[in-house]
């Protein structure tokens, strides 16, 4: 659900990627009327995380809307990995972190400690509820499971593992950090090249009928090369 | 009064047929007593307009509705051969810029105010301004794509992109078949092409590959206005199942071959 709590100097915005825009909004409005806060936090800059959510200018300009002209809250920064978030936020020059920077709420009268980069390749897994179509472009700093297909034209690009329910048909490149132990899953492997950390391996040339699928196949390093093998 | 449906016709990739799609199934939901208005809404490059056989009577277009200098009643042009169908032309000599998503919705809203069962807009081709005005006031979409990869790939784009603009369960139309290339698979089927675009995206109607298409379209009479032309069939096929029938989808493959192609006729779910 919709949380909001302070952070740095300004609120945190997290919202959950699953509402319809028009139940996300009322969702916005329901959390800060019942907040006993409503009024300390009239006046501050806030910093939406918007998880997996695709939010497209016109729906941003409405949560953004909805933030400043209804409680006086001003986003200047989201959290997102989706491009085409990122080119609304873009957009509209709001700062864009890639992942939620470290929370960091120095207890007062001290320093605060220097943020620590975060270990690649250890970041949560993220969930992906659907098909990956295409031009999407999914980048994560952690592992990335897709519950449904990636279709042609499509990208995964994740600093861990890939798992993919469904048919990959699009570019997946894991361990894009340089990982050699990343490992990319599919219930059906058909695309038409595999990265794995700095290794590629593209499909041997077909007649353009892929064979019928042989079952949830890995893709891994194995001495020096990407090798298949069921999974 | 405002319950009328909003339906774009989109693509993506352009030259699958959006705008002969739109033109006969608006022919078709008209013959089958439904009033019916058309939405041009590629402005710069009109084209519905001829599909119709309407280019010698416009008076009025979209951006004169938009910029005020007429009443969308008095741009919406009355179809002589079928009253139930009207035509809302775009500009020809502006182009997408001329009017924003919010113009559109209003405009939409004024059509809806006159009346009509089902309001068809076709989108132009590509992903940016056009799209998004054509998009911005639908709120069902009618996905065509040919059956060759690179049509099938934009068709995915486009079905992502509406879907996060949550404009959800696109129609799918496979335009332009050829059962015989099919059989000799030298060409997608319908099959490989569901397979691609995933089962949440319903397939409304199979449309064959048909000379007929070529001279209606110059000619200005919508296929489905054709008893003979296949595509016509398929075109009025889709209208019914659009009104929510079950009509069985068209058996393409018996044209001239004679009936071995069992095969394929249970690709069309029979």
């Amino acid at each position: 659900m919709v949380e909001v709590k302070g952070w740095r100097n300004g609120l945190l915005v997290t919202l959950p990627d699953t509402l319809e825009l028009d139940d996300l909004l009322a969702a916005i409005r329901e959390r800060l009327e019942q907040g006993r806060n409503l009024e300390l936090w009239r006046g501050s800059v806030a910093t939406i995380d918007f998880g997996a959510r695709i939010v497209l200018p016109d729906a941003l300009d409405s949560i953004i809307g909805v933030l400043k002209d209804g409680y006086g809250i001003l986003p200047t920064a989201i959290v997102s990995e989706i491009p085409e978030t990122r080119a609304a936020a873009d957009r509209l020059t709001l700062t864009i972190y890639d992942v939620l920077p470290t929370v960091v709420m120095p207890p007062v009268g001290q320093a605060p400690e220097p943020e620590k980069a975060p270990q690649l390749g250890q970041g949560n897994a993220l969930y992906i509820p659907h098909t990956v179509r295409s031009g999407q472009r999914i980048l994560h700093n952690g592992a990335v499971i897709v519950n449904g297909d990636v279709n042609p034209g499509s990208e995964v690009i994740a600093a861990g593992d890939i798992v993919v329910l469904g048919t990959l048909r699009g570019v997946a490149h894991a361990g894009a950090n340089g990982d050699e132990s990343s490992r990319i899953f599919a219930r059906s492997l058909r695309p038409p090249q595999l990265r794995i950390a700095s290794l590629y391996a593209r499909a041997p040339e077909s007649d353009g009928k892929t064979a019928a699928t042989k079952g949830a196949e890995c893709a891994r390093v194995q001495s020096g090369a990407i090798d298949i093998i069921p999974w | 009064m405002a319950n009328a449906r909003v339906i774009v016709i989109t693509s993506g990739k352009g030259g699958v047929g959006k705008t002969t799609t739109t033109a006969n199934i608006g022919m078709a939901l008209a013959a089958l007593d439904q009033r019916v208005a058309l939405v041009d809404a590629d402005i710069g490059l009109r084209n519905l307009d001829l599909a119709l056989g309407l280019e010698n009577r416009i008076v009025y277009d979209i951006v004169d509705v938009v910029e005020g200098r007429a009443e969308v009643r008095k741009a919406l042009i009355k179809d002589k051969r079928n009253q139930n169908l009207a035509f809302l032309p775009a500009a020809q000599t502006r182009d997408k810029s001329a009017v924003s998503p919010e113009q559109m919705v209003k405009v939409l809203d004024d059509i809806k105010a006159e009346g009509y069962n089902f309001i068809l807009i076709d989108c132009p081709a590509g992903i940016e301004q056009g799209f998004k005005n054509a998009t911005a006031g639908a709120d069902e979409a009618i996905v065509v794509t040919n059956p060759e990869m690179s049509s099938v790939r934009d068709a995915d784009r486009i079905i992502g992109l509406l879907e996060s603009q949550e404009l959800r369960g696109a129609k799918l139309i496979v335009n332009r078949i050829r059962m015989k290339m099919v059989e000799q698979g030298e060409m997608l089927g319908v099959e490989d092409v569901q397979e691609i675009l995933g089962t949440g995206v319903l397939l409304l109607g199979v449309v064959p590959d048909d000379e007929t298409i070529i001279t209606s379209t110059n000619s200005g009479e919508p296929a489905s206005m054709s008893e003979t032309s296949r595509a016509g069939q398929a075109y009025r096929n889709i209208a019914r199942r659009l009104l929510g029938e079950d009509v069985p989808f068209l058996q393409l493959a018996d044209e001239k071959q004679g009936g071995i192609f069992a095969k394929i006729k249970k690709l069309f779910g029979g």
